[in-house]
């Protein structure tokens, strides 16, 4: 079995698991259409300076579905007593990594994919032209979630109040991310094309190779039997 | 093998620590009665900028703490020796303790300086948001009970979180002069007097001098507290 | 310039007890843990000293 068959195969295992069950898809997805509905509620039916406020509110939802989404992603593993299973297949640990990274962008991905459009619907942002360039973004920026998220998930998931230590340490680790998120949908929101925001594209590139390579590295470390 | 005094340098360890302890005492006092009474004050900030050579050096000292977690966690890794393990986590320690002061400080600083107690300035922010990433890294060490485990993963931490913060500052920055000028604050700029780069120097020193003491204390209090617990359970094992 | 010294020894004063602060919980658990320890030892079924015994 080649790598990048391994690779396939563990995703494909994982989404498969998150089909049958749709625990975690579904209830994030409700969760994410909530925290819309509470922007409704604090900021009023009818929203003026959306062009300021729009970036903010889409990367606080994304952060808010994004913690709740990787948080989980070794408890499963944990509650059906599998991941010793996993260690011992005839598998690199840092393609197991890759591939429950992947797993998890891909579901942060799928929510947003449901969200942001309803965002726009909601919110009445009438700026549907930047949803390419917008969905560039998010894509650098749930991989870059998605890297760090799944290694501290899997550095946390057998502490006490994992809940809370997830959100905790990814928070301040992802600011760099976040910020360069927010800024180049700030950019995009202003009518300008994604090359205008280059450079906060080129650090969200950096940071999500860093993370997938640290990631990559230091897993093995982690879930060390 | 763990003793109590093992030497450090083909000294023995409570001379060491003895010592530096005298340099931070002396080198404290002199640096506070330079920093404090000797040293003319700033031309344009007066007064308020003694504070600086408090300020200063306690930033200092929080980096430096990080960057040694940073490396005790790498040879910990390497080694699988806890007593790298020990370093890390009280460099950790003491360095959160630095990170909350400089920011304290810094704040104390601002006030009168630029009007405000806070600013979300690039260095200033950069400092917040590390003192977040170590608070978390000594909360993963408390939650792990398991001291090999709990070394694994904290080193884990305490890399990436090292690794990250050139990404955190390069973010900041550009986040801030996107915006607005940070109110301009630049000792270098200045032109800084001779007679307070020394006063500045002897606080550095002094300062390095009070983290090799405190190093050398916090890892001394582990030591005991892992002898005495090995001792406990050997006699639970004897009772048995 | 009295206040501007107000914020000097607030600086000074918070630094300074907070080191002082943390320097003394150092001391004082160094010391009881030590005296613990000893206490351990002096009783008798312990032949081999615990120091031995941690790698």
């Amino acid at each position: 079995m080649t790598v990048l068959a391994q690779f396939a195969t563990l995703t494909m295992k994982d989404l498969r698991l998150e089909l049958r069950r749709k625990e975690s898809f579904v209830t994030v997805a409700f969760f994410a259409i909530l925290i819309l509905m509470t922007f409704t509620f604090a900021l009023g039916p009818t929203v003026t300076r959306l062009e300021e406020l729009a970036p903010g509110l889409i990367w606080i939802a994304f952060v808010f579905t994004g913690v709740l989404t990787v948080g989980n992603a070794f408890h499963v593993e944990e509650v059906n007593a599998t991941l010793e299973g996993l260690l011992l297949a005839p598998v690199d640990r840092g393609v197991l990594y890759l591939s429950k990274a992947a797993g998890n962008a891909l579901l942060i991905l799928a929510v947003h994919i449901v969200l942001v459009p309803l965002f726009f619907i909601l919110f009445n942002v009438d700026r549907w032209a930047v949803l390419p360039s917008l969905g560039v973004v998010l894509v650098l920026a749930t991989i870059g979630f998605a890297a760090v998220g799944t290694l501290l998930a899997a550095v946390t998931h057998t502490a006490r109040a994992r809940e809370v230590l997830v959100p905790l340490l990814l928070l301040p680790l992802a600011v760099p991310l976040i910020l360069g998120a927010v800024r180049s949908t700030e950019v995009l929101f202003l009518g300008a094309s994604l090359a205008e925001a280059a450079r906060w594209v080129k650090l969200m590139v950096a940071f999500d190779a860093l993370f997938l390579a640290g990631g990559y590295l230091a897993f093995d470390y982690v879930v060390e039997l | 093998m763990m003793s109590l005094d093992r030497p450090i340098f083909g000294f023995r360890r409570s001379m060491v620590t003895r010592l530096f302890g005298l340099l931070t005492t002396g080198g404290l006092a002199a640096g506070l009665v330079t920093g404090l009474l000797i040293v003319p004050p700033d031309a344009i900030q007066g007064e308020v900028q003694r504070i600086m050579y408090l300020h200063v050096p306690m930033a200092w000292n929080a980096y430096l703490s990080f960057a040694v977690v940073c490396a005790c966690s790498v040879v910990y890794l390497i080694r699988r020796d806890l007593a790298w393990d020990r370093r890390a986590a009280a460099s950790a320690e003491i360095g959160v303790m630095f990170t909350a002061l400089t920011i304290a400080a810094g704040s104390i600083w601002g006030r009168p300086t630029w009007g405000t107690w806070w600013t979300w300035d690039a260095r200033l922010t950069t400092t917040a948001i590390l003192l977040f990433i170590y608070i978390g890294y000594l909360v993963v060490r408390q939650v792990v009970e398991e001291p090999e485990k709990r070394a694994r993963l904290a080193a884990v931490i305490g890399i990436i979180g090292f690794l990250d913060v050139p990404l955190i500052r390069l973010s900041v920055q550009w986040w801030r002069t996107l915006h607005q000028q940070p109110t301009v604050f630049r000792v270098g700029g200045m032109m800084i007097d001779r007679f307070m780069l020394f006063t500045l120097l002897l606080n550095l020193i002094a300062f390095g001098c009070l983290y090799l003491y405190l190093m050398l204390k916090r890892t001394e209090l582990e030591m005991v507290r892992e002898i005495l617990v090995a001792e406990q359970v050997r006699r639970i094992a004897h009772d048995e | 310039m009295m206040s501007r010294w107000v914020y000097i020894g607030l600086a000074y004063g918070l630094a300074g007890g907070v080191l002082v602060a943390y320097l003394a919980y150092l001391l004082a658990a160094l010391r009881r843990s030590r005296l613990h320890l000893e206490d351990l030892q002096r009783t008798p079924h312990s032949a081999r000293s615990p120091v031995e015994d941690v790698a």
